[in-house]
């Protein structure tokens, strides 16, 4: 199950080792696959159609260690938006050895009615390896070594928990569709360090330099956590479709063409409703001329922490509204 | 000058979505131009041929901020999402109108203190009887704008939303009035410059202008109670020397101050502290490109009625006529 695969496997921003090796297996020979210098990879279906880009990033949140104690705590720093509310309490993975560590908190029996309020302190952020001293935590770990929360997949039915869905759906959706053919010079591209500033696709799309570019995401959905009116998408409701959000604004030619598809097709559709947040497409879209894009996203709830949820079918529609989106772009000129 | 600045005042150009503007903006300057076209963003580009020394961007942006809906309600409340970043107490009870003419009026939630307001608890008021009659009208992903206004106040102040607007009405003043330079010029409208300026950037990026003029308003700080600022109303346009993060080229304010003095142009300098997202673009464009701006100045920047005075506009458009047939 490649879901399973993607989100469990390693890869915050900047230490994309492990899960480009694993999207790597997964797309060999489907068309010319590469790496570029940023670490970007970028499967080519060489075509004589309109030159399309699909991109999705394949880092995630995690932690970076940044000291260890005399006492043996690791101190680590956030890596990517994670909200500090979620910290106490979670299971870590940390290192090139995978070492597990948990980031605790004082006992309740001790908190003041202040600290009971106040989430985990982000300065002293600290992982518990169980190391008794700083030379026994050096054996394993040292500062600069990444870490991510240890979360294993889950189905649930309808939907399934994972960490890193965001945006390790949006790959699956990828490797899915590469699989496909189409009359189109198309590049699939799993990008890098998204989660700290949208750096790797600028350079892939610098390269690759598409007529259209397709970003699919994992993205904020709210339906459980706030009033309706700030859902942002709704698990259930279908791919999420972006009109505007904090780093570009959609092409409406380009949504119209995909909504018209989803109708159509009877794929359930919604848009994105809000304008928090950004992605790749903000980069993809400025770069050298332009390009037009847009943004298709899959909801996920309790997003950036290892309890997100998808639900199944959203993802599967994902999937048809994007091979779809790209058999239209085969026969228009 | 009110009648053409009116046309564009009244045109419907939520961010991203610039058609509107860039068909008023295309008819009426196409004569004055060797080639006019839009590219993948939705700039417009607007070509007048001189004899080939160089190239000179001069840019506006077309598009004014939007507010997208997001949440219909029960009663037929509309919520809405800004990618602008408003200030939600600037807007309040402020009239908005959507492509389909639909009309309504920003209103919030009657709790909490209104200078603490966060925009999620602002929602807009179309009149619906209920979410059914609301939804004819009005669809999720539908944008609208601040109602246009336009008032002059006392003889010689203009007022009302000139954001995205006035900036284009002198470049369209300009192609008109421009006879001849060595340079060929390249006048961009841009698009999404009230939110992330990527028309800013692809253009520049295809131009690969020597050197680029960025036109638009920039605050005052001539009011009661005002930021200290030099820069007033009526003292003519504006000569950029840097906004926050962006220093503009010595020599193109050189020859913007020259000229002023050459030809009797009113004008001032402006230091300021914003930010300018169009011209760090710009200016950051490939290897780098020599920009700089002539604003015209603008009380209540942050609101949907700004106010300028005519004379500043006028000065502006002259100043930049002769700066770009005299850059050498």
């Amino acid at each position: 199950m490649m879901l399973k695969e993607y989100t469990e496997a390693f890869g915050v921003s900047g230490c994309e080792d492990e899960i480009r090796q694993m999207i790597k297996n997964n797309v060999e020979g489907m068309g010319n696959v590469s790496c570029d210098t940023i670490g970007n990879l970028i499967v080519h279906k060489a075509g004589k159609g309109k030159k399309v880009m699909l991109a999705a990033h394949m880092d995630e949140v995690g932690f970076i260690v940044t000291r260890i104690k005399e006492d043996g705590r690791v101190m680590i720093k956030p890596v990517g938006g994670i909200n500090p509310g979620i910290l106490a309490s979670k299971r870590i993975i940390l290192g090139k050895n995978r070492v597990p560590g948990v980031i605790g908190a004082k006992p309740a029996h001790l908190q003041d009615e202040e600290e009971r309020r106040r989430p985990v302190d982000i300065k002293g952020l600290f992982a518990d390896i169980g190391a008794s001293n700083r030379e026994e935590a050096e054996k394993y770990l040292c500062i600069g070594d990444y870490g991510v929360f240890d979360s294993s997949y889950v189905d649930m039915g309808r939907f399934v928990k994972s960490k890193a869905l965001d945006d390790r759906a949006g790959c699956a959706v990828i490797t899915k569709v590469l699989k496909e053919n189409y009359n189109l010079d198309l590049y699939g591209v799993f990008t890098v360090q998204e989660e700290v500033g949208l750096r790797g696709a600028g350079p892939a799309s610098f390269s690759i330099r598409p007529e259209y570019a397709i970003i699919i995401e994992g993205t904020i959905c709210s339906d459980t956590t706030a009033p309706e009116k700030d859902y942002v998408t709704t698990c259930g409701a279908g791919p999420a479709v972006s009109v505007i959000d904090g780093t570009s604004s959609g092409d409406t030619g380009f949504i119209n063409r995909i909504i018209d598809t989803a109708r159509l097709s009877h794929i359930p559709f919604q848009y994105k409703r809000g304008s928090e947040g950004g992605n790749d497409a903000g980069k993809i879209q400025s770069i050298r001329e332009g390009c037009i894009t847009a943004s298709i996203s899959i909801p996920v709830r309790y997003i950036h922490s290892p309890v997100s949820m998808l639900f199944k079918e959203d993802y599967i529609n994902t999937v048809k509204l994007v091979n779809l989106v790209l058999k239209s772009l085969e026969e228009d000129k | 000058m009110i009648e053409g600045l009116k046309r564009l005042i009244d045109a419907f150009v939520p961010s991203g979505m610039e058609d509107d503007a860039a068909h008023v903006i295309m008819g009426s300057i196409k004569r004055y131009a060797d080639e006019i076209y839009r590219d993948s963003l939705g700039n417009v580009i607007a070509v007048k041929k001189g004899r080939g020394k160089g190239r000179v961007m001069i840019s506006a942006h077309m598009d004014q901020i939007g507010l997208m809906v997001k949440f219909i309600d029960e009663n037929g409340f509309l919520r809405f999402a800004d990618a602008a970043g408003l200030e939600p107490h600037s807007i309040l009870y402020h009239k908005v109108i959507f492509k389909n003419g639909t009309r309504g009026i920003i209103a919030r939630e009657e709790k909490g203190r209104a200078e603490k307001l966060d925009v999620r608890e602002l929602y807009i008021d179309i009149g619906a009887l209920n979410r059914e009659d609301a939804e004819k009208k009005v669809r999720i992903g539908d944008f609208c704008i601040l109602k246009p206004c336009f008032e002059m106040l006392g003889k010689d102040m203009v007022s009302g939303t000139l954001w995205g607007k006035l900036g284009c009405y002198i470049l369209m003043d300009a192609v008109a009035k421009i006879n001849e330079s060595v340079h060929d010029l390249y006048f961009v409208f841009t698009s999404q410059g009230s939110t992330n300026s990527s028309g800013a950037a692809t253009s520049s990026y295809a131009i690969q202008p020597d050197n680029a003029i960025i036109v638009g308003m920039t605050d005052t700080g001539d009011t009661p109670g005002s930021e200290r600022k030099v820069v007033k109303i009526r003292g003519g346009p504006a000569i950029k020397v840097m906004d926050s993060g962006v220093v503009y080229d010595p020599v193109l304010k050189d020859h913007f101050v020259s000229t002023a003095l050459k030809h009797g142009i009113k004008h001032q300098m402006d230091v300021s502290h914003e930010d300018n997202a169009e011209s760090l673009r710009i200016l950051t464009s490939k290897s780098g490109v020599k920009t700089g701006g002539i604003a015209v100045p603008a009380r209540y920047m942050n609101s949907p009625n700004q106010a300028v005075d005519i004379s500043d506009v006028n000065y502006t458009v002259d100043l930049l006529v002769k700066a770009i047939e005299e850059l050498k």
